[in-house]
This record gives C-alpha cells, sequence and structure tokens, in this order.
C-alpha cells in the first residue's frame, strides 16, 4: 500500500460512514414523527357469532398511539329471507382500548329475542373512536352482510 | 498607550465572554433538541474516543514525525525528539535507546502500540456484534437496539480514525525504510 491507495480507501470508507450515520438519525428522526400520528383503525375481518348472537369486528389498529371506542352502533336490513321485517337501529356505549399495532375483536351484540341473522341480511356497523391527542370523536363504518357461512368463534 | 493597551484588552475580554456564552447557548440548545438517536451516537463517540485515546494520538504522533523527517536531508535530525518518546513509554533502559537506530526507535513505539489497538478492535468487535444481534432481532424486538446501533455509528468514526493513522504511519514507515536503503545508511 502507498499513500494514494490508503487516501482512495479511507475517503470510500468515509463516505459510507456518513451515509450510515446520516440515515440511522434520518430513519430514527422519522420514526420518532411518524409515531406521533394516530393511524385510523382497519377492520380487517367481519363474523357472525351465533351462538352470542352477535358480529364480531376484528379491527387492526395500526398506529402507534391506542385509541379508545367510545360506542358502538348498528343499522340492521333484512334481506329476502329475513323473518324480521324491518330496519333495526342500536347504538351501544363502549370503553374499548384498541392498542397500538395489534388486532382487537369487538363484539357488536344484537338486540336478544331477535331472529338469528340469515342469509343475505345486512349489519351496518359504525365504531365511534377517541384518541388522546384531539377531544373530537371519529368513525369508521363498515357494511357486513351475512352469507350463511357460519364461522364459529369461542 | 498603557491605556489604549488596557482597553484593547477589556475589548477583548468582552468579545471572549460573549462568544463563550452564545456557544454554550447554542450547545444547551443543540442538547435539549437533540433525539435519544442523536445522544447514544454522542455517546459511542465520546466512549470510544476517551478508549482509543492513546492510539488516536499515538499513530498521529508516528506519522507525523515520520512525515516531517522524510523531507528531510539529515535522518538523524529527529532523533531527540523520538529518543525521548521512548523513554516516557519506559520500554527499555536510556543505555538501550543511545545504541538503537532511528528506525529501530520508531518501530518499538509502533509494536508498544498494537497492543492496545488489539483490546480496542476487539471491544468493537464486541460492540458489532451485539448491533448485528439487534439488528436481525435475536434478542427480540428491544427499543435498546435502537440506542445500541447509534453507540456502534458514534465507535465507527473513531475505528475509522485509528485505521486510517495507523495504516498511514505503518505506509510512512516503509517509506523511511526505502529512503534508508537509497541513502545506504547502515547508522541510521
Amino acid at each position: 500500500m502507498n499513500k494514494i491507495t490508503i487516501f482512495f480507501i479511507t475517503s470510500l470508507i468515509a463516505i459510507f460512514l456518513g451515509w450510515g450515520i446520516g440515515s440511522y438519525i434520518t430513519y430514527n428522526n422519522t420514526i420518532e414523527q411518524v409515531g406521533k400520528i394516530p393511524a385510523s383503525p382497519i377492520i380487517t375481518l367481519a363474523q357472525y357469532d351465533k351462538k352470542n348472537h352477535a358480529v364480531l369486528l376484528s379491527i387492526l389498529n395500526s398506529g402507534t398511539i391506542p385509541l379508545t371506542v367510545i360506542s358502538k352502533s348498528f343499522v340492521f336490513k333484512p334481506g329476502k329471507d329475513s323473518k324480521q321485517k324491518s330496519y333495526e337501529m342500536a347504538n351501544i356505549p363502549a370503553n374499548i382500548v384498541l392498542p397500538p399495532l395489534a388486532v382487537t375483536i369487538v363484539a357488536l351484540d344484537l338486540k336478544k329475542g331477535s331472529n338469528p341473522l340469515e342469509a343475505g341480511d345486512i349489519v351496518m356497523s359504525t365504531i365511534h373512536y377517541t384518541h388522546s391527542l384531539s377531544k373530537d370523536v371519529y368513525t369508521v363504518s363498515h357494511k357486513f352482510e351475512y352469507t350463511g357461512k357460519e364461522k364459529e368463534s369461542k | 498607550m498603557m491605556n489604549f493597551e488596557r482597553v484593547a484588552w477589556w475589548i477583548f475580554w468582552i468579545t471572549f465572554a460573549v462568544l463563550i456564552a452564545v456557544m454554550f447557548y447554542g450547545f444547551t440548545l443543540i442538547i435539549f433538541k437533540a433525539t435519544p438517536s442523536e445522544i447514544a451516537f454522542v455517546l459511542g463517540l465520546v466512549s470510544f474516543f476517551i478508549l482509543g485515546n492513546r492510539l488516536l494520538f499515538g499513530y498521529g504522533w508516528i506519522a507525523n514525525i515520520l512525515d516531517s523527517i522524510l523531507g528531510m536531508e539529515d535522518l538523524e535530525q529527529k532523533r531527540p525528539v523520538i529518543e525521548k518518546k521512548v523513554q516516557e513509554k519506559k520500554i527499555t533502559s536510556e543505555e538501550e535507546i543511545k545504541k538503537l537506530s532511528v528506525s529501530a526507535l520508531i518501530l518499538l513505539l509502533l509494536k508498544d502500540l498494537s497492543y492496545y489497538q488489539y483490546a480496542f478492535y476487539g471491544i468493537y468487535l464486541l460492540l458489532v456484534i451485539f448491533t448485528l444481534a439487534f439488528n436481525f432481532n435475536l434478542f427480540g424486538d428491544l427499543l435498546i437496539g435502537r440506542y445500541i446501533k447509534g453507540i456502534f455509528w458514534g465507535a465507527s468514526v473513531v475505528v475509522f480514525f485509528v485505521w486510517g493513522l495507523s495504516q498511514l504511519s505503518h505506509v510512512l514507515y516503509s517509506e523511511f525504510l526505502e529512503k534508508i536503503k537509497i541513502k545506504g545508511g547502515a547508522a541510521v
């Protein structure tokens, strides 16, 4: 090795070192900034639990801030085969915390005494939630159409 | 004349104090605005700088003195300085130092630093292993892994400088030996 070789090798290493340090600091600052933004919950799956007469919603909180569900409401629209012949509406207050980066299953209890769902019935559910950064109430709506295929859950 | 000097001194001291105050203000702002990962980076930099202090200044000193010797006609001119440095290190006795050539004395200094170099690189290697383990989530997804990475990047800067200076001093030493060969001076 001579001095010129050392010059080139050290310059190359210095470039990569600076690249690494810069990207490390930028990445961590970005993560910190993004972590402060609350995400909207995503309903990944809806199932009908026949035994408990409830619709189970799997809600993914994709952000890093916990969200609190303050109430659940639904509108029931009967299908062709249904014996329930009218629109049904309900609003149920709740206090469910959705932990960050996790899926939480929320049960939407249908009215007791009403007939079990038939294929073609539609349950339009709305989740009202808040987070710690503002006093506003946000909503997520999900249309669940019961196909008759039963998925038993615990 | 006396008065003018006094006024000039006062102006100097006031400017100096203001400059220091502004610098402290700037530093405190930097520290307060720093993110945890930046503080981890600085911690790694400072701790490895303390660890590699002897190597940095040792190789820096050797590279510097070899560079000045290579520019001189008389290769023995810097002998007293090098002798003093070897005496400070307490490697051999004074009579032995007088007998040795300049190249042998520099070789002694390089050899003295190589032990510290192994310890330094060993600790850095441990840090690299831990960083890789955290990078591939071998210990699970822990928050501390993020800061270990910052310490790694801070340490890498110091390791880069130590490596570069050691390479430079070795290259200059081989150039020095070449020059002795050309001069044909066995005494040097």
